[in-house]
């Protein structure tokens, strides 16, 4: 004989087995949960401590960095006042070197120069040459030099020089600065 | 929601007679011995209240929210949670009728009266006859009745499981006390000396055999010994028991 009931309920077995699945899921959910929560917050207080560390290393070496750098900052000041007291000679135009190359190249195979006086504005040179017509060649190419201006022979004297017969050449210009 | 607590064994039976709320709190037996079969009971708890008039007159519900204070009074005095909950309905609400039929296994559509109208319905066979017709107990409830006892039971929180008729109820008592020896037949010779009245198949004798009356509870046996068969009959046709206990 069958039942009549007007309901269609969930059985009791049925509501049991559903109220074990949500233990076992509340359960498993919380496990999880705290499982993850174990192992990050392991791994963030991990973390914390690094950055801790790290913060206080930088800590204990800031002083002597910023007084490195401090001296270091005086050390660039003081190269920088020396670099701008020599910075005009670095310039060609200003360079004794460059000049000196000039006058050289100007020089042939049995003359050379015997000495160079340099001050701020004059020039003087003395040149021992083989011939009177040499010295006049090496006057006239002194005399095309833009850095020479008003380049005057001084004196021209025969001398003997290692037993040979030379001319010595004196000459006085005034350095034209400025000239490109 | 689903809760947490694990399902106890444990029934709360409810009917609703006339202008009557009886409320049964019926736990598993374990000391007792079996009667034919079947297990035994205590009854731990038994309020039997009259409704108003306002609540329920001429064996109508107007009032369920009334019923659902009461239901809860009861439950929280016991402290009775999650316990399934069996109802028994005789009601004008419900349409109980035995009716003859010349087919011994009809289907829904032989019985028409009953489906024009927007009721839940169903029937049951009981007997024959001996001109060769079958009587059927038939019973049905409109939607929107069976719609107020499901919200009174989301309302109270019940785990409703059954809501049959009381009728209903007493039927599968009868029949689960007869065991292997009911018959059909049997029924229709006892239904017909006590005139169909369902009420009467069986007598106290099973309420003794089946239901240890907890001692600190004081009940008007004569008068409750028809709703204790039914309670009875609740538990062991609602197949709530074999599950809980």
């Amino acid at each position: 004989m069958k039942t009549i009931n007007f309901i269609t309920a969930l059985s009791p077995r049925r509501h049991k087995e559903l109220t074990r699945w949500y233990q076992l899921s509340t359960l498993l959910l919380i496990a999880i949960l705290a499982a993850i929560t174990i192992t990050t917050g392991r791994q963030y207080l991990l973390f914390a401590a690094l950055n801790k560390q790290v913060a206080q290393e930088t800590a204990t070496t800031f002083t002597t960095t910023m007084n490195n750098m401090h001296a270091l900052k005086l050390q660039e000041q003081e190269l920088e006042k020396k670099l701008a007291s020599i910075a005009p000679f670095a310039t060609p135009k200003n360079n004794p070197a460059h000049i000196l190359d000039l006058i050289h190249k100007t020089m042939s195979g049995s003359s050379f120069i015997e000495s160079v006086v340099l001050d701020k504005t004059t020039i003087t040179m003395v040149v021992l040459c083989a011939q009177t017509a040499q010295a006049m060649e090496i006057i006239s190419s002194l005399q095309k030099l833009p850095e020479l201006e008003g380049l005057t022979l001084q004196s021209l004297q025969p001398q003997q020089h290692a037993e040979q017969s030379v001319v010595r050449v004196m000459m006085k210009a005034t350095l034209q600065t400025g000239v490109a | 929601m689903l809760s947490l607590r694990s399902w106890p064994s444990e029934v709360v039976t409810i009917i609703l007679h006339t202008d009557q709320l009886i409320i049964n709190w019926i736990k598993p037996h374990k000391k007792s011995s079996t009667y034919k079969g079947l297990p035994s009971f205590e009854l731990k708890a038994h309020q039997a209240i009259t409704l108003e008039t306002t609540a329920c007159n001429q064996a109508q519900i107007f009032n369920l929210t009334v019923l659902k204070t009461h239901i809860n009074t009861f439950l929280k005095t016991h402290k009775i949670k999650n316990a399934p909950v069996a109802m028994a309905l005789s009601m004008h609400d419900v349409i109980e009728q035995f009716v003859a039929s010349a087919i011994a296994t009809p289907d829904k559509n032989n019985f028409t009266f009953l489906s024009s109208g927007n009721l839940v319905w169903d029937y049951l066979y009981l007997y024959p006859h001996d001109d060769g017709t079958f009587t059927f107990y038939v019973c049905g409830i409109k939607q929107e009745q069976l719609l107020q006892y499901k919200l009174l039971a989301i309302s109270a929180n019940l785990q409703l499981k059954a809501l049959l008729t009381s009728r209903m109820a007493l039927l599968q008592l009868y029949r689960l006390v007869q065991g292997p020896a009911f018959r059909h037949s049997q029924l229709a010779v006892t239904m017909q000396r006590n005139n169909n009245n369902i009420d009467q198949l069986l007598g106290t004798e099973v309420i003794h055999r089946l239901l240890t009356i907890g001692k600190n509870i004081s009940i008007n046996f004569s008068q409750q010994a028809p709703h204790l068969r039914t309670s009875l009959g609740l538990v062991l046709s609602s197949d709530l028991y074999e599950r809980t206990s």
